[in-house]
């Protein structure tokens, strides 16, 4: 093999997808730190408060202080966890956040990793983060944070099933699952407009996913403390705030990909469409993470039982209707309205 | 002022039975004062009676009367019972000597669970048939009764945080001076408030003894 | 083969973010089901009553606020009255206005925080940041009335320490019309909220049997429909010239506590609005040199004077011998104080009737069954304060 042939056939490609990843996570970085700044901004204008305004003009350097702050600070590692697992839980929960980035399309072809599961991988993805937490729960040998683990393992799972049947429902009309495609596939109308019961059961599920509230019962600090991280420290607790900021930031863009257009502009008329799709995705997402600190400063926490009873005995059935109900048009080519406006 | 004596009266015609003194306080209490036997049956009495329904127990006090004059027995504990369709508080006095128990009335009232608790943890005062006679407010292995007068403000142990130990230890109590008793009674109005008091035991002061040294 | 199946413990406090202060409370878990729970209480005893027998009668007051810190007005209040009464002070009229208003505008500020701390509690965040922020408001009033925040020692035997300005008066009056608006935005956020009503609903439910017989007083026995409120039923000071209701709720849970307690904020605002337009001229506290300080110009001429100053706040005033209990309708309840006097200028015993003791007591009876998220939002509709409970 010459060096030619390596260079094209191996080094190369390498070379481009980590450049390509960090094209990614570079700004999704930074993106997880000033979403902290975000969220204490949206909570203290709906609170009327100033929010972090010390650290920098109207705060802006906060969060880098409050990085800098868990860097520095001292791990505690209790003497009765289970090192190891203590160790790998926050890592865990970081990675797989980071992982699920590779198949979000930013624009047109912009995507890591275009691959036609899409759809599944983040699915798949989003199922493995409930080990992240099971896993710190469980090793920091705490009654607390093996409560908090419990909670969160029986939330995310009873919310993964009808959140796959409100997936399934949308593949029906895309047929595919390529993220890319389903995007494509809403150039005339986004599928906020057809499928809107639908969006709002499935942000109602992303909220339960990434245990935002009213659905905040892994961390419920009034009862749990904080939860399965509450013996977690330092650099090691960073990682699980950053993951679990991530992770609202993806599901975030998730929502937009699946409903709100994905990188498309909201009308395909001139001034609009010069904005580059990149832009298009991110203040979208900014819109719907948005709603769901509004959501924070609004609402009081479901409690463990009232939870499981909506996902199981509300949203499964009503996730399970709809996917019948779409199945069905869709099998007999019905001319109904959404199926037109698809196209 | 008349509601009260309509109260006496009714107070004294329900308890019939029961050996007892009711009287209307300079303050405008009603107290009764009855022996310790008698304490369960005139509370239930109190209690379910549709004259007076003092249905809502609001506080039990120990008191000790060492130091005061005129009482037989050491300690004394003050039953406030509450009547809310009458409106009116009023007081159940037992007396009782050290290492005398008193019969407890939590199956009249549950409250007076944790209200006896706090007498037994005070006072030491014993309550029989109580269902779970523990220390309430004082710590876990606290000894003696803090309200006693013989018990010194300062406490006998102190607790602190040990470096070398690890953990919390205990300590006798050491002040770096005396515990001072800023006693200061003045000859002129000192004796005024108190008429009944001796006038020739009253004018030697403390500090007197040292005019003539 | 057999397992013994052992039922989750969980210590709950001391130091825990929702147990409002120091409660120690040992939890038996069936799963997230509540067996049994046991509250230890004690860990803020400072022993107050041991050390008031060793003060002087005017020395006393500043204990009594540091008990309930929520609403540190309303506890000297209770000792006050019963000082008052032992001694025969008389309080003009003006005195007993000023009395009764720091004490509702405490009241306001209990409530409110009461309210916050339950909507935060079950994971409302916004009605907190609302709570604290009236409650800031209401200590900057009591920081222009007594020169302090929190524990201003205003209240006093004889009256209160300052008369109070025109212009302060002004102020809390035109502030009761933003308290208004503060109130009913917390009523919007919460009262139709159907996560709060799911939370609160039928939680921690206790029949006014029950209560009576733990001895509730205050809000918490008024959710149970018994009426009852000291200021109606043994008006002190000038309770009897002021129109207002109590509220009364019949079933008992916490959503009526919380209810219960957002009414009596509004009826509160009423009596505030009345006492200041009712607010009577005169003296703020009693002339009479023996138990309250002189004016400080009247001591650079008058050698009496200067003589009442000094022993006034060295020796204090001889109360002659008695025993009254005096009680007043704290926020949270019914708090008296049972003052027994030997004609020295020390109490020879002062016991505390405090609210919280009672209500905690109850915690086991109204939290078994329910669920381990239930337990702060109990404890916040009970509303307790260790300072108190521990004394």
């Amino acid at each position: 093999m010459t060096f030619q042939e390596f260079w094209t056939v191996d080094l190369w490609p390498l070379i481009w997808i980590v450049i390509k990843i960090l094209c990614v996570v570079i700004p999704l970085m930074g993106a997880v730190a000033y979403i902290s700044l975000y969220q204490r901004k949206i909570m203290a204008v709906m609170q009327l408060r100033k929010g972090p305004n010390v650290i920098g003009p109207w705060g802006l350097a906060q969060p880098l202080a409050d990085g800098l702050k868990l860097i520095v600070k001292e791990w505690v590692i209790p003497a009765v966890a289970d090192k190891p697992v203590f160790l790998i839980a926050p890592m865990l929960s970081f990675v797989l956040m980071l992982t699920a980035w590779a198949v979000i399309p930013f624009g047109a072809g912009l995507t890591v990793s275009n691959i036609n599961l899409g759809v599944l991988f983040i699915f798949a993805i989003s199922g493995l983060d409930v080990y992240g937490i099971v896993l710190a729960g469980w090793a920091s040998n705490s009654r607390y944070a093996f409560l908090g683990g419990l909670r969160t393992t029986a939330q995310m799972i009873s919310y993964e099933v009808s959140m796959g049947m409100i997936m399934a429902s949308l593949l029906i009309f895309t047929g595919s699952l390529n993220l890319s495609m389903i995007v494509v596939t809403q150039q005339h109308i986004w599928f906020i407009i057809p499928f809107f019961p639908l969006a709002i059961m499935f942000f109602i599920c992303i909220l339960a996913e990434t245990s935002r509230h009213p659905f905040d019962l892994p961390e419920a600090e009034s009862e749990l403390v904080a939860g399965y991280n509450v013996e977690y420290s330092g650099v090691l607790f960073a990682l699980f705030q950053m993951g679990e900021y991530g992770n609202t930031i993806l599901m975030s863009a998730v929502f937009a990909t699946l409903f709100l257009g994905g990188w498309l502009p909201i009308f395909d008329i001139a001034p609009l469409n010069w904005i580059p799709g990149p832009l298009w995705l991110i203040a979208k997402t900014a819109v719907v993470v948005f709603v769901i600190y509004w959501l924070q400063a609004t609402l009081p926490r479901f409690r463990y039982d009232q939870l499981m009873r909506l996902g199981w005995k509300v949203f499964l059935p009503l996730s399970l209707a709809i996917f019948i109900i779409l199945a069905f048009i869709a099998h007999y080519n019905l001319n109904l309205v959404p199926h037109i406006m698809i196209g | 002022m008349l509601k009260i004596k309509i109260l006496l009266k009714n107070i004294e015609g329900v308890l019939t039975d029961i050996k007892k003194t009711v009287e209307i306080t300079p303050q405008n209490e009603v107290k009764l004062v009855v022996d310790k036997q008698d304490l369960k049956l005139a509370i239930s009495l109190l209690k379910d009676h549709t004259a007076l329904k003092f249905n809502l127990i609001t506080d039990i006090i120990g008191v000790d009367r060492i130091n005061q004059e005129g009482y037989e027995k050491r300690f004394d504990v003050i039953y406030i019972l509450t009547s809310t369709s009458l409106q009116t508080h009023m007081k159940i006095v037992v007396s009782v000597d050290i290492d005398e128990d008193i019969p407890s009335i939590t199956d009249l009232f549950i409250g007076a669970d944790w209200l006896e608790r706090e007498v037994w943890d005070m006072f030491g005062i014993p309550f029989d048939a109580h269902p779970d006679l523990r220390r309430l407010l004082t710590d876990y292995g606290f000894e003696g009764h803090p309200l006693r007068k013989d018990f010194p403000v300062y406490g006998y142990s102190e607790v602190r945080y040990d470096e070398e130990v690890g953990k919390v230890i205990y300590e006798p109590v050491k002040l770096q001076q005396d515990y001072r008793q800023f006693n200061s009674l003045s000859p002129w109005e000192g004796l005024n408030s108190q008429p009944q008091q001796d006038q020739a035991q009253a004018v030697a002061m403390p500090g007197d003894e040292k005019a003539n040294v | 083969m057999s397992t013994e199946i052992k039922n989750f413990r969980l210590n709950f406090g001391p130091q825990h973010p929702a147990a409002h202060g120091v409660l120690r409370l040992i939890v038996e878990l069936d799963g997230e089901r509540i067996e049994r729970s046991e509250p230890h209480i004690g860990l803020l005893h400072r022993g107050s009553e041991k050390l008031m027998e060793d003060k002087a009668y005017n020395q006393n007051v500043p204990f009594f606020e540091r008990m309930d810190y929520v609403s540190a007005i309303n506890q000297p209040y209770a000792y006050v009255l019963a000082v008052e009464k032992l001694a025969g002070i008389q309080v003009p009229k003006r005195g007993q206005y000023l009395r009764m208003l720091v004490s509702e505008l405490s009241r306001i500020g209990s409530h409110s925080l009461s309210m916050g701390a339950l909507a935060n509690d079950v994971g409302a965040i916004t009605p907190l940041i609302l709570g604290l922020e009236i409650r800031e408001r209401i200590s900057e009033f009591c920081e222009r009335a007594s020169g302090a925040r929190m524990h201003g020692n205003y209240i006093r035997p004889g009256g209160v320490s300052f008369d109070m300005k025109q212009e302060l008066l002004d102020d809390i009056l035109t502030y009761m019309d933003d308290l208004t608006n503060d109130i009913q935005a917390c009523d919007d956020l919460l009262s139709e909220n159907r996560i709060f009503k799911q939370r609160t609903v039928d939680i921690g439910v206790i029949s006014a049997k029950q209560a009576l017989s733990y001895g509730f007083t205050g809000p918490n026995l008024r959710a149970c429909g018994v009426e009852w409120d000291i200021r109606k039923s043994q008006p002190y000071d000038a309770y009897e010239e002021i129109d207002f209701n109590i509220a009364v709720s019949s079933d008992g849970d916490t959503y009526a506590r919380y209810a219960v307690r957002l009414f009596e904020i509004r009826e509160t605002i009423k009596i505030v609005r009345q006492l200041i337009k009712n607010m009577p001229a005169g003296r703020h506290k009693t002339d009479d040199e023996k138990f309250t300080n002189p004016k400080r110009k009247k001591m650079q001429s008058s050698m009496e004077s200067l003589i009442h100053h000094f022993k006034l706040f060295s020796e204090g005033y001889h109360v002659p011998a008695g025993e009254v209990y005096e009680s007043v309708e704290a926020p949270k309840g019914e708090f008296g104080v049972y003052v027994i006097a030997d004609g020295t200028n020390k109490p020879y015993r002062v016991k505390v009737k405090t609210t919280s003791v009672p209500h905690l007591s109850a915690l086991n009876e109204l939290t078994k069954g329910h669920m381990l998220s239930d337990i702060p939002a109990i404890l916040g509709s009970i509303d307790i304060v260790f300072g108190e409970s521990d004394r």
